[in-house]
């Protein structure tokens, strides 16, 4: 059990832990198109993104049922809207997190390949527009929960 | 930047790896989804007693799914020929991408 301002700061880390990686996973994405080779940056953004993304995912995860027993019903009466786009960015964020873990496993296993290497561009692109269509939802009900609740 | 080796000649288990990798992330998306859809045809709480439920539906989605991501990645991964596995690597991409596309079109449509 946690209070409202300890919830409020882990929700802001949470959303700015996966913002961060996901501009960190733009560079892989961007660099796969380029090169003809597997760069060693490539690899290390591809790795260091996902790296970013579990805490993220993770500290979410952990957060859920404070968000579920504290906002969720009273949002669900409140504001429909935001109560809908809470639940479509939840299940994007997990596509999102399972596609990384497997463009980075793609790219480890077999980013000598070309096909490889294509392979694991479509599945950045992919987590890509899953995490920030997620990233954007949760700026929206961010912006209509606050404050999470009254303080006591 | 230093580019790493070229393909070497382990490229045929390199390519079963990461078609497991593809399945793995199609598998968990469809999964969710498909589990997703049938909780909602079945028909949900109410708004007002939404904490009365007894379980989440997120948790066991994401736990389920990752199971079946991962027996399928297992299976494509070790019963795919190596030189099979190079040739569906290929295409293997954009057709993940556009199972992702319909299950996250389906999450949007129903939240």
């Amino acid at each position: 059990m946690i209070d409202a301002s300890t919830f409020a700061l882990l929700e802001r880390i949470h959303g700015h832990l996966a913002v961060l990686a996901l501009v960190v996973l733009v560079h892989p994405l961007l660099s796969l198109g380029r090169g003809k080779v597997l760069r060693r940056g490539t690899l290390v953004a591809a790795v260091a993104g996902l790296a970013l993304l579990l805490p993220a995912f993770a500290l979410g995860w952990t957060l859920y049922p404070e968000w579920r027993t504290h906002v969720k019903a009273r949002l669900l009466i409140e504001s429909p809207g935001a109560a809908q786009a809470f639940e479509v960015k939840e299940h994007l964020a997990w596509f999102a997190l399972a596609l990384a873990v497997a463009a980075t496993g793609a790219l480890i296993a077999s980013g000598r390949l070309p096909e490889g290497r294509r392979l694991a561009r479509w599945l950045l692109g992919a987590c890509l527009a899953c995490g920030l269509t997620s990233a954007v939802l949760g700026l929206f009900v961010g912006g209509a929960t606050w404050p999470a609740w009254p303080a006591p | 930047m230093r580019p790493l080796a070229g393909p070497t000649d382990r490229a045929g288990s390199r390519a079963r790896l990461a078609l497991g990798f593809a399945v793995f992330a199609a598998v968990v998306c469809a999964s969710y989804a498909v589990q997703r859809l049938v909780s909602w045809a079945a028909g949900e709480a109410a708004p007002g007693e939404v904490l009365a439920t007894r379980d989440v539906g997120f948790y066991w989605r994401v736990g389920l799914s990752t199971l079946h991501g991962l027996v399928a990645g297992l299976v494509v991964g070790l019963a795919v020929g190596e030189e099979r596995a190079r040739t569906w690597l290929g295409p293997t991409g954009w057709v993940v991408a556009a199972v992702v596309v319909a299950c996250a079109v389906a999450m949007v449509l129903v939240p």
